[in-house]
């Protein structure tokens, strides 16, 4: 039986060396490696917030319920049970730290993507990006807290906290800025007009509509 | 409510009496109404006019102003704004401007039309492609197109003075 080789040509074998392509049979449903760490977070879908969203909602709501844990251990006016309780959260404290220092790590990764919009999926983005400035202001009023006005076992949460708002916070401006420069008016209109910026024309929308252009 | 619209036909072209192309496109609605669609479409710049009304009314002077008592109105508005996009897809340069004709007492501030296409504009078209320009005082509406003005931003200012210097009574200089 003949055995049938592929046909290629060294320049080319060694044009997806250089280049670093992954062979075929690795590959994943949207043609790139599933073993990559962009791949991993999910940045193949860099136009969709979604990923990003999904992360901040989580950090969101470790970082609010390990707030409540705090108020209710100092709450606790008796040392003796305030001291069980705060040995029993030891090991969860050891493990919502590391979640939330994963968490931090993800943030991060999502904060160098380039998230673009195009009319497929501005929607989608407005949406998404309504969602994160309702995150934002739940973790707004934690910046202004200051370390040492907390107990000494609430400030490594504190520390990883305040990075992950910080980080949050830096990525929605960036997201607005990038929506707000569709906002900048012609040079030299004619008196009497006036530019409907872009998030009053979100506001002012029925969300069941799509766009036609 | 803006969802459906009727389908159109291109009646006729003609020239206007500022050497633009007058397209004139007309449907029928479900009770049997003709509707005429008119795009003022001019060569300078490619700027397209919008204006439309009822058959019944092509003799008035107030035709434009003529409200429709039945419920068809969406449907006519969501045809006539089809036309517009249909138009934009032919070539997606275009800038669109339309102004709500006067209500039966002849306001002209921010009145019932006006405020029907603003809602319709801000459900169907987003901020990516044009720029939302309104004077609401004389309830006048331009979508100007970003991809056309983007790498010159005087072009926008030369449209203005284009849709000033054809339509005076209605685009004209803003008096005060």
């Amino acid at each position: 039986m003949k055995k049938i080789t592929p046909n290629i040509t060294p320049l080319a074998h060694n044009q997806a060396a250089w280049v670093g392509t992954t062979p075929h049979s690795k590959l994943n449903d949207f043609g790139q490696n599933p073993k990559s760490l962009t791949n991993a977070l999910g940045f193949h879908h860099s136009n969709d917030l979604q990923g990003f969203v999904s992360v901040i909602h989580t950090t969101t709501l470790f970082i609010l319920a390990g707030k409540q844990i705090r108020t209710l251990i100092s709450g606790l006016s008796n040392i003796l049970l305030s001291t069980l309780l705060l040995i029993v959260c030891i090991p969860l404290g050891i493990l919502i730290y590391l979640f939330l220092n994963y968490q931090v790590w993800k943030l991060k990764r999502y904060a160098l993507a380039d998230f673009q919009f195009d009319l497929s999926n501005y929607k989608k983005y407005r949406q998404q990006f309504d969602k994160i400035s309702a995150e934002v202001d739940k973790l707004r009023p934690l910046t202004n807290v200051k370390l040492n006005q907390i107990e000494w076992y609430a400030r490594p949460f504190l520390k990883l906290a305040i990075k992950a708002i910080n980080i949050v916070i830096g990525h929605h401006t960036l997201l607005a800025l990038k929506m707000k420069k569709l906002d900048t008016p012609p040079s030299d209109l004619p008196r009497g007009w006036r530019v409907v910026s872009g998030e009053e024309l979100w506001q002012g929308r029925p969300s069941k509509y799509e766009y036609v252009i | 409510m803006f969802d459906s619209f009727y389908p159109y036909l291109l009646k006729s072209k003609r020239k206007g009496e500022h050497d633009e192309t007058v397209h004139l496109f007309s449907f029928t609605t479900k009770k049997q109404r003709q509707i005429i669609v008119e795009m003022y479409e001019h060569s300078a710049h490619p700027v397209v006019i919008i204006k439309f009304f009822d058959k019944a009314h092509r003799l008035s002077k107030k035709r434009f102003s003529l409200m429709s008592s039945s419920e068809e109105a969406p449907k006519i508005i969501r045809t006539a704004i089809q036309v517009m996009v249909d138009f934009y897809k032919l070539n997606p340069y275009r800038t669109f401007a339309f102004a709500g004709a006067p209500d039966a007492d002849g306001n002209l501030n921010n009145n019932k039309r006006f405020r029907v296409y603003k809602g319709v504009m801000n459900r169907l078209f987003s901020d990516l492609e044009f720029e939302h320009l309104q004077m609401q005082e004389r309830s006048l509406y331009v979508l100007l197109n970003r991809n056309y003005c983007h790498e010159k931003p005087e072009l926008a200012t030369e449209i203005f003075n284009l849709i000033a210097t054809c339509y005076p009574d209605e685009w004209g200089p803003y008096p005060y």
